[in-house]
């Protein structure tokens, strides 16, 4: 079983929150962290990723909000129940995202739609 | 005989142990200056990161970073060992000059004094590792250059580094000392008797804190791929956790036979309530010097790390 690990980019300009709360969100939406799988506590995440406490209780709080885990008193913080089809939606909004960046990147670098397509299709094979 | 009681006599008044402190305090030096002659023994840790399914180019540098590691963990248990024998020893000289052990009955020449000696002896250098590691780990680089940080989106927990039957089984060993010296002591051996068993239970419970504590401290070992640090840094915690057991193991025996040394010195119990307490003695501390013995290696690793990257 591969275990998922939480990897902090420092050169990323979304903030130690927001990398903590999206990647959690895509390990729940790629079903590789399961409903109910309890997650690390807050001193655990803050001392390995070498950043303050109150920056993983932001993130846990937004994804919380957002209904991708759930806090409780006996077993900390677990990933919540979410749909298949609200996972669906996040992994169809983080590919949207990405192949948005790769064209726009493309676009700049006047690499042609064909040229572009082959590139994937070499990758993807 | 004698010099066994000159002996625990300077142990129990806390004289020796201040001793030992201080000569773990001047190993210091001549430890330093031997190790500047060596080279650091990284064969070793690439040996058991090649093991562990690291490729080479990768395994050569993180065996380097885990061997500056061990050096700094070495430096750190001995002066948390000397620490912890100069506070064990200061605190029986204080007790030893108010009178305390006295009042209490604990005397090189009473049962009960001889087996604290024992254990005494032993459980600074248990604190040393417990305590060593995570302020050895909170005083060690992350270079940012070596890899980026990462963090497990799970627990963790002693069980990943150590069979979780080892818990259960030095628990039921526990139990049944306690048992026996619960019986021994209602058989007339009073309060004196509880004393090792109590002190069992007391090492149980460190022991047990200190392993929690050792698994759950902060990843330092980094690498341009983190799921390769993470092997590395399993293999570096499994090590410690390792040697905190054995010498967990090593204290609970010393204390087993404790308990059996005052079960015996109770002359009211029946001839087989004796016999009873001298077999499941012995068979507690033999299981436990065979827990000692099956201590992770590096071939357990394999089993007890995740080993797919990602």
């Amino acid at each position: 079983v591969t275990q998922p690990l939480l990897v902090l980019d420092p050169d990323s300009p979304l903030p130690p929150s927001a990398q903590v709360a999206e990647q959690l969100r895509v390990q729940i939406a790629a079903g590789r962290l399961p409903a109910g799988a309890p997650l690390p506590s807050v001193r655990q995440l803050a001392r390995d990723l070498g950043i303050a406490p109150n920056t993983i209780v932001r993130a846990y709080g937004e994804l919380q909000e957002q209904g991708w885990v759930a806090a409780s008193a006996r077993r900390g913080m677990t990933v919540a129940d979410v749909s298949a089809q609200a996972r669906q939606d996040e992994r169809r909004r983080q590919v949207e995202e990405a192949v948005a960046r790769l064209v726009m990147t493309a676009r700049r670098l006047g690499v042609s739609g064909a040229e572009l397509r082959g590139e994937l299709d070499r990758l993807l094979d | 005989v004698d010099l066994l009681d000159t002996y625990q006599t300077y142990e129990l008044n806390g004289s020796a142990l201040l001793v030992y402190g201080v000569v773990l305090l001047a190993v210091g030096p001549v430890h330093a200056r031997f190790a500047r002659r060596r080279p650091p023994a990284r064969g070793v840790w690439v040996k058991d990161l090649l093991m562990l399914g690291v490729p080479e180019p990768v395994a050569v540098p993180l065996a380097a970073q885990l061997a500056d590691h061990a050096r700094r963990l070495y430096r750190t248990v001995r002066l948390a060992s000397a620490g912890a024998y100069l506070v064990v020893g200061a605190g029986l000289a204080l007790a030893t000059l108010l009178g305390w052990l006295a009042a209490a009955g604990i005397t090189p020449a009473t049962e009960p004094g001889r087996s604290l000696g024992l254990v005494l002896l032993m459980l600074p250098l248990m604190l040393g590792v417990g305590l060593g590691y995570p302020l050895a780990v909170a005083r060690m680089p992350r270079s940012a250059a070596a890899g980026p940080r990462y963090a497990d989106l799970r627990q963790r927990r002693v069980g990943d580094y150590r069979p979780p039957w080892h818990d259960r089984l030095l628990m039921a060993v526990v139990a049944v000392q306690v048992g026996v010296a619960l019986v021994a002591g209602l058989a007339g051996g009073g309060w004196p008797v509880a004393l090792p068993a109590g002190l069992l239970v007391l090492i149980l419970v460190i022991g047990q804190v200190l392993l929690a504590i050792a698994a759950g401290v902060r990843r330092v070992v980094t690498a341009p791929d983190p799921a390769l640090a993470r092997r590395g840094d399993d293999l570096f915690r499994i090590n410690v956790v390792a040697r905190l057991h054995a010498a967990e193991c090593l204290l609970l025996i010393y204390a087993c036979f404790a308990v059996g040394l005052t079960v015996h010195s109770v002359g009211q119990l029946a001839q087989a309530a004796t016999v009873i307490a001298t077999v499941t003695t012995f068979a507690g501390a033999f299981v436990l010097f065979v827990l000692v013995l099956l201590a992770p290696s590096p071939v357990d690793l394999r089993r007890l790390i995740t080993l797919p990257s990602g």
